[in-house]
């Protein structure tokens, strides 16, 4: 008996911890290029894991770059073999805080604007990241909603001479999460 | 003569224009024309990327795969359709998106079914997208 309290009582964090995280595992990252010529170059990935943790606010997406999907056969195939290199860097990944995050100040129906800092990491690059987050509570579920922009230097994305006005150098973002308890 | 050449020249280059407007201009095919590259179960499908997803991601990703397995959850959100299939494991699952052009209506939890579809790679579940209901 005493074994088993003290075994219980070693499982209690994890226990807690374990309940303490809201995940979708289907959340979505869309980006669009919005360059001088419109070249339809948008994409949707619909297949993206996130946990958020609201005792602290930490913030965790990963997603596979494969899992994008795009209109356009061939724009699809040049995305994942010149411009990412999906087979070298399979995963992207994001790691934050939402600053002054406290779930109890977030009323059921209710929507706040939060700051967000934390690293974007794709290609094996790992870049600092600051954005404005919406947050909305429904009964057990919290949406999360979000809009930034990212630069493919900053990846080492090369953008050849040839597209150059058809793809553009900042990269607009939106995601959309459904965090369930 | 000189016309002839430049009339060829004149004709294949529009050919060829024509030809890659065409290939720019091509929407993602639905999986149902496409000839699978691996027949595998859900559960072995798991069990090659939880033992070594390196050598999965190699073999697997990006290809096209028939899948038979055990349907766990069937979810339906905005963004599309999702059928969750028995991965024989405590630690994950397999995720398959459905094609837009699909429903689940008739997917039922505890059946068995048969998707085709591409596999995109691992995070918590072996993931697959552009699915579609093989009968």
């Amino acid at each position: 008996m005493k074994n088993l309290l003290v075994i219980f009582a070693l499982c209690l964090p994890f226990l807690s911890s374990a309940q303490d995280k809201w995940v979708d595992k289907t959340a979505t990252i869309k980006f669009e290029s919005n360059a001088e010529v419109d070249d339809d170059v948008r994409a949707t990935n619909s297949q993206v894991a996130a946990i958020f943790v609201p005792d602290g606010g930490m913030l965790a997406f990963q997603l596979l770059i494969k899992g994008f999907e795009f209109r356009k056969a061939l724009m699809q195939e040049h995305f994942n073999e010149n411009y990412m290199e999906s087979d070298k860097y399979p995963k992207a990944r994001f790691r934050g805080k939402i600053e002054g995050f406290n779930l109890a100040d977030l009323k059921d129906g209710e929507s706040k604007k939060y700051q967000v800092s934390g690293d974007l990491e794709m290609r094996d690059i790992s870049k600092p990241l600051q954005t404005e987050v919406t947050l909305s509570r429904k009964g057990n579920t919290v949406v999360l909603t979000s809009k930034f922009q990212v630069a493919c230097a900053d990846y080492n994305i090369e953008i050849p001479n040839l597209v150059a006005d058809k793809v553009a150098k900042n990269i607009d973002v939106d995601v959309r999460a459904e965090f369930k308890n | 003569m000189f016309r002839k050449i430049l009339f060829g020249i004149l004709v294949l280059g529009l050919i060829g224009g024509a030809y890659g407007l065409y290939l720019f201009n091509k929407e993602t095919p639905s999986l149902r024309d496409v000839d699978h590259d691996f027949k595998i179960h859900s559960e072995d499908l798991f069990s090659d990327f939880e033992n070594d997803e390196s050598l999965a991601n190699q073999k697997f990703n990006g290809k096209v795969l028939l899948l038979t397995g055990k349907v766990v959850d069937v979810n339906n959100k905005e963004q599309g359709s999702y059928i969750t299939l028995e991965a024989g494991s405590d630690f994950g699952a397999v995720s398959c998106k459905l094609d837009s052009t699909e429903s689940s209506s008739k997917v039922i939890p505890g059946e068995d079914i048969q998707l085709k579809c591409q596999c995109t790679g691992y995070l918590m579940d072996v993931m697959l997208n552009r699915c579609v209901i093989v009968d």
